[in-house]
C-alpha cells in the first residue's frame, strides 16, 4: 500500500514541522531537539543492528567523535557551518572504516565486545589527552551556527536543522533499501554464508552500512556540540549506547518508523516522567521490561499485528 | 577440457586429513554425484570448491581458470552456485526477494546510483524483479511470490534454495543433500527438477545420501571414504564396485 505509506509519511512530516510551534516555552522545544538528535543517532544505529543484524556497543564513541570534531574545529580554527558538520561527518566516517574494517570480520558477541572496547579506549583518550581535549573539564564556548546573515541560536532553529538532517538520513536509508544495495544488506542479515554464495561481497557491504550509520551519528554529535556549546567525555559514555540500543530494540529494529518511534518514546517518556519525581526511573524500568516481554518485535511489530490481525510469529 | 577439474585437493584440520588428494572432473551437461558414508569429506569438498574453506593443497579449475584462493562471492560470479545442507534461504524475506538476491551474482550493487535513484538503477531493479518470476516458474513456485520464506513447507524451502542458486544463472550448480528429509513423493519431484535444470543447460554436482536419487539421475558418481576417493564411474559400475560395497555394507568375513 504505497499510498497509505505516503499519506503516513506526509502526516508525519507535517506533525514534525508543526509540533514545536504548538508547544510553548523553551523547555518543551529543548526536549524536542534532544529527541531529534537521538532519532538521528538511532537511525544510524539501526543501519547496523536492523539491516546487518550486528549489535555495536560502541555507538556513543561515534557521537563523541562528531561532537569533538566540531568543538575542536570551531574553537581552534574558527571553521564555519556547514564545513564543520561535513568534516565531522567525514572524520566519523573515517573512524567507521578504521573500526569497522577489523571488527566487522567478527560476528555476534565478538563484534559487540570489540566495538565496546574501541569506545572505551576512545573515551579514555579523550579524558586523558588534556592538551587537546581539556580532559574532564570539556570544551566550552562552542559558537552558535552562523551562515551568512542567518544565525541558528534558538531551540526552534536547532529543531528544524535536526529535522532536516533526519529527513536526509531517512531518504538515504530508504533509497538504499529500495535498491540492490538494500537487498545485499538484508541478505547478509538473514544468512551471511548464503549471501556470499550468491555473489555478494559481504564484507564490503557490511562496511558500507556501518560507515553510513556512523556518519549519521557523527552528524548528530556535531549538531549537539553546537547546540549545547559544550562537550565533555560523558558524550562518549556507554550510557548513551545503551539508550540507543534500547530505543531501537523497543521501537522495532529494521524499520525506520519503529526506530523514530522508539527514539521519541525513550526521550520523551523519561523526560516527562519527571513529574513522578523519585519514582521516575522505577516506572521507566517497568515500562522497558513490559516492552521487551510483550512486544518482542517492538512498537512497530505491535502496530503491524494490530493492523493485520494475525500473529506476527510464524512457526518455523 | 572439463567444466570442473579438481586436482589432488587436500585439507587438513590439525592431525586430521579430511580430504586427501581427491581428484575428479565434471563434464559439461552432466549430473554428477559425490557420495560416501558420513564424515567422508563430501561437504568439505564442496566448501573447498566454493571458497568457503581454504585448501591445504591441490587445485580447482573451472572452465580452465583457477578457482583456488578466490573468495566465495568471486567464485559465485565465475558461474558456480551452491546450496547448503541446512537453511539455504533468507528466512524473513519473501520468496521473490530471496530469488532477487540470488541474481546479485550477475550485477554489482552500487551505492551512488542507488542514492541518486538513477533511471538505470530503477530499470535494473524492475528487471531483476521480473526475472525472479521466470526462475520461480522453473521450480513451480511462482504462486507464492510474496510469502515469507520461513512460512513455506520444508519441501518448498528446499526448492526455493535451488531457485536462489539458479537465479545467478550458473554454469555449474552444487547441491548439498537436496533430498535430505524429503518424502518419497517430494524426492521424485526433486529428481524431475534436477533433470529440468540439466536440460536448461546447467551442469549439476550433488552430494546425496538417498541412493534412489543418486542412482536414478547421476551420469557419473564419485565415491569418497575417509577423505579419499575410492571409486568413480557410472551408477552401474559403482553399484558393483567391491570397495563401495565394503564401505556401505561392511566387509564380508570368512
Amino acid at each position: 500500500m504505497p499510498t497509505a505509506r505516503t499519506a503516513a509519511g506526509v502526516g508525519g512530516v507535517a506533525a514534525a514541522v508543526a509540533l514545536p510551534l504548538l508547544l510553548s516555552g523553551p523547555y518543551h522545544r529543548h526536549v524536542l531537539v534532544l529527541a531529534g538528535l537521538f532519532v538521528l543517532m538511532a537511525l544510524g544505529f539501526d543501519l547496523v543492528l536492523g539491516y546487518l543484524g550486528e549489535l555495536s556497543l560502541g555507538h556513543a564513541a561515534f557521537f563523541g567523535i562528531g561532537a569533538y570534531t566540531t568543538a575542536l574545529l570551531t574553537r581552534n580554527f574558527g571553521v564555519p557551518f556547514p564545513v564543520d558538520l561535513l568534516l565531522a561527518a567525514a572524520v566519523t566516517g573515517f573512524f567507521g572504516v578504521l573500526i569497522g574494517a577489523p571488527s566487522l570480520r567478527l560476528k555476534g558477541p565478538y563484534f559487540a565486545i570489540v566495538t565496546f572496547g574501541f569506545a572505551e579506549i576512545l573515551r579514555l583518550i579523550v579524558l586523558n589527552w588534556t592538551s587537546v581535549t581539556r580532559g574532564p573539564m570539556g570544551l566550552p564556548d562552542i559558537p552558535h551556527i552562523g551562515l551568512g546573515p542567518f544565525r541558528v541560536h534558538t531551540e526552534l532553529g536547532y529543531y528544524y536543522l535536526v529535522l532536516g538532517l533526519i529527513g536526509v538520513a531517512i531518504l538515504v536509508t530508504r533509497r538504499l533499501l529500495d535498491s540492490t544495495v538494500g537487498h545485499a544488506f538484508l541478505a547478509i542479515r538473514e544468512n551471511e554464508e548464503l549471501a556470499a554464495a550468491a555473489g555478494i561481497p559481504t564484507f564490503r557491504f557490511k562496511l558500507i552500512a556501518f560507515v553510513i550509520g556512523m556518519i549519521f551519528t557523527g552528524a548528530a554529535g556535531s549538531i549537539y556540540a553546537r547546540y549545547v556549546h559544550f562537550v565533555d567525555p560523558t558524550a562518549l559514555s556507554f550510557y548513551y549506547t545503551v539508550t540507543v540500543v534500547s530505543m531501537v530494540i523497543v521501537g522495532g529494529q529494521g524499520s525506520i518508523a519503529g526506530t523514530v518511534l522508539g527514539a521519541l518514546v525513550f526521550t520523551l517518556v523519561p523526560e516527562y516522567l519527571r513529574v513522578a519525581e523519585r519514582a521516575r526511573l522505577v516506572i521507566f524500568g517497568a515500562f522497558l521490561m513490559a516492552a521487551i516481554v510483550f512486544m518482542p518485535e517492538g512498537l512497530r511489530g505491535l502496530w503491524r499485528r494490530a493492523r493485520q490481525g494475525r500473529p506476527d510469529r510464524v512457526p518455523a | 577440457m572439463s567444466l570442473l577439474e579438481v586436482e589432488a585437493l587436500t585439507v587438513r584440520f590439525g592431525g586430521l586429513t579430511a580430504v586427501n588428494e581427491v581428484s575428479f572432473s565434471v563434464e559439461e551437461g552432466m549430473i554428477a554425484g559425490l557420495i560416501g558414508p558420513n564424515g567422508a569429506g563430501k561437504t568439505t569438498c564442496f566448501s573447498l570448491i566454493t571458497g568457503f574453506l581454504p585448501p591445504s593443497g591441490g587445485r580447482v579449475r573451472f572452465r580452465g581458470r583457477p578457482l583456488t584462493g578466490l573468495p566465495p562471492h568471486r567464485i559465485a560470479r565465475e558461474g558456480v552456485a551452491r546450496t547448503f545442507q541446512k537453511t539455504s534461504l533468507f528466512p524473513r524475506l519473501t520468496v521473490r526477494e530471496n530469488v532477487m538476491i540470488g541474481e546479485q551474482a550477475r550485477l554489482v550493487p552500487r551505492v551512488w546510483p542507488a542514492l541518486a535513484r538513477t533511471a538505470a538503477q530503477r530499470r535494473e531493479l524492475t528487471a531483476v524483479r521480473e526475472r525472479a518470476v521466470d526462475v520461480l516458474d522453473l521450480v513451480a513456485m511462482s504462486a507464492v511470490l510474496d510469502v515469507e520464506a520461513r512460512t513455506l513447507s520444508y519441501g518448498e524451502q528446499r526448492h526455493l534454495a535451488i531457485a536462489i542458486a539458479l537465479a545467478s544463472r550458473p554454469a555449474l550448480l552444487l547441491l548439498d543433500e537436496p533430498a535430505a528429509g524429503l518424502t518419497p513423493t517430494e524426492s521424485r519431484r526433486l529428481m524431475e527438477l534436477i533433470e529440468r535444470i540439466r536440460r536448461s543447460g546447467v551442469t549439476v554436482l550433488l552430494v546425496e545420501h538417498d541412493m534412489k536419487v543418486v542412482m536414478g539421475i547421476c551420469d557419473r558418481i564419485v565415491v569418497l571414504d575417509h577423505g579419499q576417493k575410492i571409486a568413480e564411474g557410472a551408477p552401474r559400475e559403482i553399484r558393483r564396485h567391491p570397495d563401495v560395497i565394503r564401505v556401505y555394507l561392511g566387509e564380508a568375513t570368512g
